[in-house]
This record gives structure tokens, C-alpha cells and sequence, in this order.
């Protein structure tokens, strides 16, 4: 008979006791006026630390004073209305920003350490440990295979084709797109549906072994399932990776994320664990953004 | 003693209204009509508890006035609170489905689902008195001494009490009040079992009163157990407005202040 004993359903109930974690944090709530980050902004075991970090486009003071961590092997998603900065710190993470002249980026950002606006610092190097997907799909006008094998081999990182071979089908695998392209490998990257091209993507971003993945809304031209795929597979590379996500999708950032930091104009209002940001935000801005009540 | 706010909120004929946007939330969402159905919800509850509350002293009265046939009127409306329940449980469930709620709104929803249900035990208990009622006065029987329902009425002012004042603190978003709900129940509970002992000295005095006695056992049970429920009405409160959940602890006013002990708030390394 595979019924449960007595002892076992006991030991069952005990595993299911609720999580006072969350009990336990300060409650008190911050108005309005305050703006001053609230919340845990400094994690255990960072992959990231950001501190001070001032961004200005000419005179817009576009991020203010934002000290964040970023924890490794987590999802922290950046939420907030349209201006607010997300995508705009998100692009300071790996220098998107160094592209744009009027951008000037003062603070400190380390990733592992080391300060990523280190004069010395290769960017090139640093956008391979920082990998990046955008918005809309963006694969090379190259076969499926040349998308993926194209970033290992500038960095020479393979030493012979059977290893690249290996490569790809490992990236592809990772990004579970494999079982859909094997037959396929050489057909161009573009002729791939726009769920299957945002995987390519994400695929073509691991192919360098980045240890942080950046995703600037990486599923808001996608269907549902799509979607989906995309947030399971997120979930997946968790392990193995530090993700950023900036989402436009309350529901998916309570979805795929373990952390959640809340922008508003240039400040960073709150960070917090998921679970707490959508049941119990401390700050009033949170609240009314996450509740649907922002004008 | 009707409840002042609940007999406001009903000849106004618009549960919730004024009283409660106030509340929870200070702007209105951007989708009007998830304002108009989260009211919705949270009228159907104070309509309930208003409702919940009448029968209640409905039934008490006519254990005071010996009055059988208004004790058959509680049983009978205790229909309208079932219907009540079912409908707010509904629009509960919708709000869940159709809009996602987050936060403070998942808050409300939650917790006033979670009240509902205690309303309509409260409900029941009530109508059980008004079985006894019934019961009592619609035999042959020889009528009972007063003395033996004096109980029954303290016992039944401090219950309608509590249900009030958590409906109030309900209305009102009042964490103070639902705190002070939840330690009313102490009282209650005391004089139930003064009220258990000086029934049973009763009986054993005069075994004639034993028959009385038992019906109004159930029905200081049954007040009793109304305590409990408009405490854990009270509890589901303090989550709505506080987000922590009191729930099996013992001390409820140090659990509802902001910061837990011991702690200091984050700081930057």
C-alpha cells in the first residue's frame, strides 16, 4: 500500500509551515515624499554592487544616487513607469551607455570586484561576461550555427570545430531551442519565429559564458507561450547565471524574479524579495504602482 | 445599541462608499471599474455584518420577549446571509481571476473572503439561539426562570460588541481597534466559564432546570464561539492593513508594530 504513515504526514505538515521570513521584516510604512531607497538593498552573496551611481544625459539627471546589489545567481527585475531609468541603469551594467556621448555615468559599479568603468577595462571583455538581450529579437543575418558560433570564435574560445559544434548544440540546448532547429542549423537566424528568435538570442548570449544576462524586455513581442518558454528557461539558467530583467509586466517580474527594485523618476524607491514588493510594499510609490493606482 | 456605522453605511444605500475610500489605497486605479468592484466587495461584507449583527439581537430579543415567531424569522433570514456569502465569495473570486490584484488590493480581497466566512458562522451561531428560542418557548412546556438567561444576555452584549467594533475598525481600516477586538476575547471567554459554573450550580440545585439548562448551554456556547469568530474577523484586519499575519500568536499588540525586535533597518555596507 503507498499510503503515507502517520509519521510521515506529520513530518509532511512540518516541511509545510509557513515561511516567517517575511513576518519578520519592518512593515513600517514610507510616504510619498520620502525618496530615499527603502527596502534590502544589499544582499549576501553579490555579483554586482552599485553605489552612487549618477546617470546624466547633457543636464537630465536621469538615475540619482541609486546603491543596489545585485545578488549572484538570482532574477532581479527592474519595474517602473516608462522614464523612470530602468532601462537606462540596466544599459549602465554592461556600458551600453559608453555608445551615446551625452551620457555621463559617475559612482561605482564593480561586477566580481572590479570596477567595470575602469579605464583599463576591455569592454569587449566586459560585455561577454555581461551578456545582453534586447526587446525585440535581434539574431546576425547569418545561419542559426554562425549566430551562435559567431561570439565564441572572435573570443577564442573554441580550439577546433568539433569543440564549436559542441558549443552550439550546448547553447542551443541550454536555450531550448535544440530540438526545434537541429535540422535546421544552417537556415538563416531571421527565418525563425520571433519566440524561437528571442531563444536564439538568449542563446548567442550564453555562447561566451557571461556570468550576468541582461534582458531589456525580453518577451514584449512575444505571444503567450513564447513567452512562457522564455521565463521557464529563464528560471533554468538561474543556476548558472546572474539575469537582470527589466520588465514592463508586473506579473512577470512577480513571476521570474527573486528580487524586484522599483524605479521612479530616476530614484530607486524600493527593493525588496518578490513575495514582500506584491503582498506588502513599504513604500506608498510601490503600492500605488503595483496596485495599478499610478496616474 | 445598532451598530451606528454599519445603519449609516445602510440608509445611505451605498455600502462602502465614502467610508472606505478613504481607506485602503489613497488614489483611485487607473481602471475605474476595478475601483467600483472592489467596493462592491467590500459593501457586500459590511451589508453582511450589518445583517449578521440584527440577527444576532433579533434573536436575543426574542429570547428576552419570550417571542417565538420573530426567533423563526432569524432562522429564516439566515438564508439572506448564505446568499450574501456566496455572492461576495463570487465577486471575490472574479476580482482574483479578472484583475490580478497585488499588494493592498490582494490584501482586501484576501481577507475579506476570509471574513465572509467567519460572518456566516457568526450567522449560524445566531440562528442556533434563535433555535433554542423557539424551542423554549414554542412547547408545552412550563416557561424557564429568568434567572436562567441573565447570562445569556451579558454574554451576548460582549459578543455583539466585539462584532461591531471589528466591523467598525473593518470600515474604518482601524488596526488599533481590530487589536482591541482581539483581546476582547479573553473577557468572553471568562464569562463563559463563570456562566458554565453558575448554570451547573443551577441545575444541581433544582434538577427540574436541567432541561432549560442544556438549551441555554448551547446558546452560551454558541456566543462564545462568536468571540472567536469575530477575533479571527479582527485578525484577517490587521493582515489587510499591516500585512502580517497575527494569526496563533499570543501576543498580537507587539506583533503589530512596525518594526520587529532586535532588528535595525537595512543599511547600505
Amino acid at each position: 500500500m503507498n499510503t503515507a504513515t502517520i509519521q510521515e504526514r506529520i513530518s509532511m505538515a512540518t516541511d509545510m509551515q509557513p515561511d516567517t521570513k517575511i513576518q519578520d521584516k519592518p512593515t513600517a510604512k514610507v510616504g510619498y515624499e520620502d525618496r530615499r531607497t527603502v527596502g534590502e538593498i544589499t544582499v549576501d552573496n553579490p555579483k554586482m554592487t552599485c553605489r552612487d551611481v549618477n546617470v546624466y544625459y547633457a543636464e537630465k539627471h536621469a538615475i540619482k544616487n541609486v546603491t543596489v546589489d545585485i545578488g549572484a545567481n538570482e532574477v532581479i527585475a527592474f519595474i517602473g513607469p516608462s522614464g523612470c531609468g530602468k532601462s537606462t541603469f540596466l544599459r549602465c551594467l554592461n556600458r551600453m551607455n559608453d555608445t551615446i556621448d551625452i551620457c555621463r555615468v559617475t559612482g561605482q559599479m564593480m561586477l566580481e570586484g572590479q570596477d567595470i568603468y575602469d579605464k583599463n577595462l576591455d569592454v569587449v571583455q566586459l560585455r561577454a561576461r555581461v551578456g545582453m538581450v534586447f526587446q525585440k529579437p535581434n539574431p546576425f543575418p547569418k545561419s542559426i550555427y554562425e549566430n551562435i558560433a559567431y561570439g565564441p570564435r572572435i573570443h577564442g574560445l573554441t580550439n577546433s570545430k568539433a569543440e564549436l559544434d559542441e558549443l552550439v548544440h550546448k547553447c542551443l540546448q541550454k536555450a531550448g531551442l535544440w530540438e526545434e532547429v537541429k535540422d535546421r542549423l544552417d537556415n538563416p537566424g531571421t527565418g525563425l519565429s520571433g519566440g524561437q528568435q528571442q531563444r536564439l538570442c538568449i542563446a548567442r548570449a550564453i555562447s561566451v559564458s557571461p556570468e550576468v544576462i541582461l534582458m531589456d524586455e525580453p518577451c514584449s513581442a512575444l505571444d503567450p507561450i513564447a513567452t512562457a518558454k522564455i521565463e521557464e528557461l529563464m528560471d533554468e539558467l538561474r543556476e548558472n547565471y546572474t539575469i537582470v530583467i527589466v520588465t514592463h509586466s508586473m506579473q512577470q517580474a512577480a513571476r521570474v524574479s527573486q528580487r524586484v527594485a522599483y524605479f521612479h523618476l530616476g530614484d530607486l524607491i524600493e527593493v525588496g524579495e518578490t513575495e514582500l514588493i506584491f503582498t506588502n510594499p513599504r513604500h506608498k510609490l510601490t503600492e500605488d504602482y503595483i496596485t495599478g493606482r499610478f496616474g | 445599541m445598532v451598530s451606528r456605522t454599519m445603519q449609516a453605511v445602510m440608509n445611505s444605500g451605498n455600502f462602502g462608499g465614502e467610508l472606505l475610500s478613504m481607506a485602503i489605497g489613497t488614489g483611485e486605479h487607473t481602471v475605474k471599474r476595478y475601483d467600483q468592484e472592489l467596493s462592491q466587495l467590500r459593501g457586500l461584507v459590511l451589508e453582511m455584518g450589518g445583517l449578521v449583527e440584527e440577527q444576532i439581537k433579533s434573536a436575543v430579543k426574542a429570547l428576552d420577549d419570550e417571542d417565538f415567531k420573530t426567533a423563526r424569522e432569524v432562522i429564516a433570514r439566515d438564508q439572506v446571509v448564505n446568499g450574501l456569502e456566496v455572492k461576495a465569495s463570487d465577486l471575490g473570486i472574479s476580482l482574483l481571476a479578472l484583475r490580478q490584484p497585488a499588494a493592498s488590493d490582494l490584501r482586501l480581497i484576501i481577507s475579506l473572503s476570509k471574513i465572509i466566512t467567519d460572518l456566516e458562522r457568526i450567522g449560524d451561531e445566531a440562528e442556533k439561539i434563535a433555535r433554542m428560542v423557539v424551542h423554549i418557548y414554542d412547547s408545552s412546556n412550563s416557561p424557564p426562570s429568568n434567572r436562567l438567561f441573565r447570562d445569556v444576555m451579558t454574554m451576548a452584549h460582549l459578543a455583539l460588541n466585539m462584532l461591531h467594533d471589528a466591523m467598525d475598525a473593518l470600515a474604518r481600516q482601524d488596526m488599533e481597534k481590530a487589536v482591541e477586538v482581539t483581546q476582547g476575547d479573553d473577557e468572553l471567554d471568562r464569562e463563559y466559564q463563570s456562566a458554565l459554573r453558575r448554570l451547573m450550580t443551577y441545575m444541581m440545585e433544582d434538577p427540574r432546570t436541567i432541561g432549560h439548562g442544556i438549551d441555554v448551554m448551547f446558546m452560551i456556547k454558541a456566543l462564545e464561539r462568536m468571540g472567536d469568530h469575530a477575533k479571527n474577523i479582527a485578525e484577517y484586519i490587521i493582515y489587510m492593513v499591516k500585512g502580517k499575519d497575527v494569526r496563533h500568536h499570543s501576543n498580537i499588540s507587539d506583533l503589530t508594530k512596525d518594526n520587529p525586535p532586535d532588528k535595525d533597518p537595512p543599511k547600505a555596507r
